[in-house]
């Protein structure tokens, strides 16, 4: 049996030597992604561009357009405003009939601060100054970071300026901002943040990325090995082949198997030095629990392959698939947030607990005392889904026998 | 003679996938099935975090803070802990994101006046934890839960200055505490073209753009399947001029993916209920110009990689990773650094999705978006000039 | 109509791959109105020689005209004028009969009546009226070699260029196959063909003989067959078998071939027929017949095959 099978295995192996810009693709592919999309999610939010009207036109208005500026993630747009008066000869910061309706609307812009004339006197005064915020709600994520740090500085900045005010007003020396800003600070309850310290969102897509490269190439490899045969007939050739189809899968499944798992190695060796995300958990525990992942991720990609007529329809339903396995994957929304169909439909897709125990494993160091549920379903997803491609093969045998 | 040939090679291409009624469906309903797909599944704010509260206090204020918690949309206290190890084991399970931890004194502290009077006793009786993993829908639980227990705080505090001010205490006094609950600047927040940030009017113009990539990707195998056909050489000793052929692959699927944008159109509006705000004419104009575009690069790949399953690989992993992740559906693409911003400029969908946003949503006009004509009318005329060029009428 | 000179394509020779000389210096003309056989084993460099003519194969070096047009520099003009039926079958598979004529019409911009008339008159030729809705890849093989063979004659080319059509067909439609060459060679078209069979090449006006990426010999097969040294014997025996080991050891036998129940002999000359009849004798074969016979060009062909390589082995160890 076993020789058998490897006859199998190794002509497409062969395939794949003689094949060399896929066997390029095939083995760097997935790390080049990896790389590209650590890089892109990772940094720093830095640039939300950010325009000030400033209809008050003070010392104290300007500091808090210095304040903005000086905030990391937002680039103040210096340009807007002089652009828009050069047009109308009319002084915007002056005209009150400008709002952030004059520059929300090109999509580059993500945040209008509107400082209102009187600002600064209502300001030292206590009496609370109005400022609008105003969104490109085209552009959700970026605008609720820019938000979220229009406010804060916004809170501090006055808070400062009032706060020194105040103690000038009652005779004493002021403390200097740094000291005010500290106090502010002393005053947040704690946070801890558990798993990913600094909230880094390269240590979120990465691991997710990482998930998915395992996730596509078992099925890439899968669903587009076999649907090759189908299309150019060789299929035939594997039917007078003295193989079981139990044998003709497996031997099927082990390239697909040892590319996935090559893959899987790179990109987590990749995370560790590039981007610092180590294995907290037991790797041992990870190695062998990818190893049951991709046989039932296998056994999906052959389904396509058993579905689709031409290579070209499975790269379609690949692609279709990959789109639905990675919105229940959690990947853009927390799947907890989703409709209680959807949640509990979720369960369904092994993507699923497949991610649950990477991240388990890689980010909190939890074993299988934690995990088993998830291995208990992505056992049963297993044993249906390569049972039904079984079933899928034994009958398209039949048909051509 | 140029466009016989071109009208004969799209006739033959057309044949080709209108004669497999799996291969139709998949292009003239798959990019509408995935918009309607992943839009119901992900087009869904962050809420309902699982949160726990871990309450040392035991007082009746920390029991309506955990309900003011609870009564916020983004958060869902399913409970109460009674030690660390219990919410440290909940957190590990993923049966919680949240933990609200309430020290004991809580109430006492924010029933009298003491907190502001020194930085000392200023620290706030609570504290949170919370699983990071996810950092984005981890800021916004946290914000909901730093906003809310500050109001709550600032609310309590509030009603004891009002008891003091009612009790007699001096008129500076009570200025210079209530300053300290306030906050200094009030802000007006005005969320423009999606007012209630709805997330599905954010996804589904993205989703359109990103679903016409898979008229994209099937046409990145076209040559190879003439290749490995074999009937790539009988095609090429023809006389027919290259960029008919390359032309005419494309016109099928041009007009698949116009059909899809009319699809997806129409169920953006009709079934998830998306304004649009735009000129439609000029929106219609602008998906073609970015079909164009995306077989543009298609094409370039179908050329590029001669064999079948290099081109299926290579197109996988363009159109799916970068092409999708990088798209600024997920991420805003303004963050990314700046290499691989230059790099995702190379990307039709990211222009894709600022079209798109900005026609549904913004309303705007070619005026706005004359950056992003640009770019998809560079990548579509450049790369079929380049595809044009590498095409060789040769078989080796 | 068509000139090579000194023509030579090799492939590989990057990335460590071994590198193959597929045509090795070869210089040949043809005139218009030829039926002019290409003849060799496989491997012999008839595809890639076919395929350069065709425009869509860029020689190494040498040079080569179709119709006085560079198969390099002006490749897109040889194209407006020939017919090319590839090896395999270039058709497309998922698309019927009617279907792919219809593709070529359009691209030689035959529209109207004069469409119909030529599929029509095409049809009748190759007798694939029953099978206009089967689709390409429901074909049998023969059927695909004249769908293919159809496709290359729609536009009326100068110039045919077809690349083994009979590889793979019956007997009955072989026939029919070269009936129809015959019959476009009569009507003054310029018909190139390749071919592994040597009983083929007898049908046309002048061969050239293939080998190793060289032509050995090009003339009429007459001529070529007048070439061969020597002469033929066939022989009928009671067990051919030993026979054939027999007759091996015996000088100036050239080459011995089984045909079914005869063993046709290559040989010096008359006088070796004696020997012949003497060494059966003795061995015990009872010779039933034993008689001159005229040579084919299969006995050519290996006969010249034999002489290049040992010739090819000579030069390349001096
Ligand atoms: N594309 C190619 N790449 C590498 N070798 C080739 C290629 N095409 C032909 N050859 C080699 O060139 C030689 C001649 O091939 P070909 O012209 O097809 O012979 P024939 O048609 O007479 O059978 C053979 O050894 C073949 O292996
Ligand atoms: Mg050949």
């Amino acid at each position: 049996m076993s020789g058998r099978v490897l006859n199998i295995a190794w002509k497409d192996m062969l395939h794949l030597w003689h094949n060399r810009t896929l066997l390029i693709l095939v083995i760097f592919g997935a790390a080049c992604e990896l790389l590209l999309v650590g890089w892109a999610t990772g940094a720093e939010i830095d640039d939300l561009k950010t325009v000030v009207i400033d209809h008050d036109q003070t010392a104290i208005s300007q500091g808090l357009i210095d304040a903005l500026g000086a905030a990391s993630a937002l680039t103040l747009n210096e340009d807007a405003v002089s652009d828009l008066t050069k047009h109308n000869t009319r002084d915007a910061a002056l005209d009150d009939t400008f709002t952030g309706g004059n520059f929300i609307f090109n999509p580059d812009n993500v945040l209008v601060v509107e400082i209102p004339a009187g600002f600064g006197a209502q300001l030292t005064a206590g009496e609370q100054p109005q400022v609008t915020l105003t969104l490109n709600g085209a552009n959700s994520v970026g605008s609720t970071t820019a938000r979220r740090a229009a406010e804060e500085v916004l809170y501090t900045y006055g808070a400062v300026v009032l706060t020194q005010n105040m103690m000038e007003h009652m005779g004493q020396t002021p403390p200097s901002a740094d000291q005010i800003v500290a106090s502010l600070e002393s005053n947040h309850p704690d946070v801890v943040v558990r798993y990913n310290e600094e909230l880094d969102r390269a240590a979120y897509t990465t691991p997710s990325e990482a998930a998915f490269v395992l996730y596509i190439i078992a099925i890439m490899v899968a669903a587009f090995m076999l649907a090759r045969e189908r299309e150019y007939g060789t299929f035939e050739q594997l039917l007078v082949m003295p193989q079981r189809p139990i044998e003709i899968i497996i031997g099927k499944a082990i390239p697909a198997l040892l590319v996935g798992y090559a893959n899987f190695i790179l990109v987590l060796v990749e995370m560790n030095v590039v981007f610092d995300i180590p294995v907290r958990g037991s790797l041992l525990l990870l190695l062998v629990l990818a190893i049951g992942y991709l046989f039932v991720e296998l056994g999906r990609g052959f389904m396509v392959a058993m579905i689709a007529r031409t290579q070209n329809q499975a790269l379609l339903i690949v692609m279709l698939m990959a789109f639905v396995d990675i919105t229940f994957a959690g990947y853009a929304v927390p799947v907890e947030s989703m409709p209680q169909v959807m949640q509990a439909l979720s369960n369904l897709f092994p993507i699923r607990h497949w991610m649950i125990i990477l991240r388990g494993i890689l980010q909190k160091d939890i074993g299988l005392d934690v995990l088993w549920p998830q291995l208990v379903w992505l056992a049963a997803l297993g044993l249906i889904i390569n049972g039904i491609t079984l079933w899928f093969f034994r009958r398209s045998l039949a048909e051509q026998k | 003679m140029t466009n016989r040939h071109m009208m004969a090679i799209a006739r033959k291409e057309w044949l080709h996938i209108t004669r497999d009624p799996m291969t139709i469906f998949l292009l003239a309903i798959g990019p509408v099935l995935m918009l309607i797909l992943v839009s119901y599944a992900m087009a869904t704010d962050v809420e309902n975090v699982p949160t726990v509260i871990y309450d040392l206090d035991q007082s009746e204020l920390s029991g309506q803070l955990a309900d003011e918690l609870d009564a916020t949309n983004v958060l869902d206290v399913q409970g109460y802990v009674s030690s660390e190890a219990a919410y440290q084991d909940k957190l590990e399970r993923r049966k919680t994101k949240l933990v609200v931890i309430i020290e004991e004194g809580f109430g006492e502290q924010i029933s009298t006046l003491d907190g502001l009077m020194s930085l000392e006793t200023a620290k706030p009786k609570f504290s949170f934890v919370i699983d990071g993993t996810d950092p984005i829908s981890a800021e916004t639980a946290l914000e909901a839960a730093m906003k809310t227990s500050e109001a709550f705080v600032t609310g309590q505090l509030g009603a004891v200055l009002d008891e003091q001010q009612a009790a007699g205490m001096a008129d500076d006094l009570i200025t210079l505490y209530r300053l300290q609950l306030e906050s200094p600047i009030n802000t007006t927040v005005e969320n423009r073209y999606n007012p209630d940030l709805k997330a599905i009017w954010d996804l589904v113009p993205a989703m359109i753009a990103v679903a016409l990539v898979l008229p994209g990707m099937s046409i990145s195998t076209v040559i190879a399947r003439e290749r490995s056909e074999g009937t790539l050489e009988a095609l090429v000793a023809t006389p027919i001029n290259k960029h008919a052929i390359l032309l005419g692959k494309s016109l099928p699927y041009m007009i698949t993916s116009l059909i899809n944008v009319c699809l997806m159109y129409v169920v953006a509006r009709v079934v998830f209920d998306v304004p649009f705000r735009g000129s439609l004419p000029l929106y219609l104009l602008l998906s073609a110009l970015y079909a164009f575009a995306t077989l543009s690069i298609g094409l370039l790949f179908s050329i590029l990689i001669p064999s079948m399953e290099a081109a299926l690989w290579a197109s996988m992993m363009f159109f799916l990773f970068p092409g999708v992740l990088l798209s600024g559906m997920f991420f805003p693409v303004d963050v990314f650094p700046f290499l691989v911003k230059i790099e995702t400029i190379e990307l039709p969908v990211v222009s894709g999705v600022i079209i798109n946003r900005g026609m549904f949503l913004q309303g705007v006009g070619a005026r706005e978006l004359w950056w992003n004509i640009v770019v998809l009318l560079i990548i579509a005329l450049e790369g079929f000039e380049i595809a044009g060029r590498l095409f060789k009428k040769r078989i080796a | 109509m068509i000139q090579i000179q000194n023509l030579n394509r090799h492939f590989g020779g990057r990335f460590r791959q071994a590198k193959v000389s597929a045509i090795a210096g070869l210089d040949l003309t043809i005139q218009p109105g030829e039926l002019f056989g290409l003849v060799g084993p496989d491997g012999a460099g008839k595809t890639t020689t076919l395929r350069i003519l065709a425009g869509i194969l860029k020689p190494s070096s040498g040079t080569a005209t179709v119709n006085g047009h560079d198969v390099v520099d002006d490749a897109e003009a040889i194209k407006q004028e020939l017919g090319y039926m590839p090896q395999q079958f270039g058709l497309y598979p998922a698309l019927t009969v009617d279907e792919n004529l219809n593709f070529i019409c359009d691209v030689f911009g035959v529209f109207g009546n004069a469409r119909e008339q030529r599929i029509q008159e095409l049809l009748d030729f190759t007798n694939l009226h029953e099978f206009r809705g089967r689709l390409g890849r429901q074909l049998s093989g023969g059927m695909q070699k004249k769908l293919s063979l159809t496709a290359a004659l729609v536009h009326h080319p100068k110039v045919l260029l077809l690349d083994e059509p009979t590889t793979g067909v019956d007997p009955v439609a072989r026939r029919e196959f070269w009936d129809i060459l015959t019959m476009l060679h009569t009507e003054g078209s310029t018909v190139i063909v390749s071919t592994p069979y040597m009983d083929e090449a007898e049908r046309c006006n002048r061969v050239g003989l293939m080998y190793d990426g060289q032509l050995m010999v090009c003339d009429t097969p007459n001529a070529v067959k007048r070439m061969l040294p020597g002469m033929m014997f066939a022989l009928r025996a009671d067990n051919l078998m030993l026979a054939e080991n027999v007759l091996k050891t015996v000088e100036g036998i050239h080459d011995i071939q089984p045909y079914g129940d005869v063993l046709n002999l290559l040989v010096e000359d008359e006088s070796v027929g004696t020997r012949i009849t003497a060494c059966l004798h003795d061995a015990g074969v009872k010779i039933e017949s034993l008689r001159p016979a005229p040579p084919r060009l299969e006995e050519a062909f290996i006969y010249f095959v034999r002489q290049f390589s040992t010739n090819h082995v000579q030069e390349v160890s001096a």
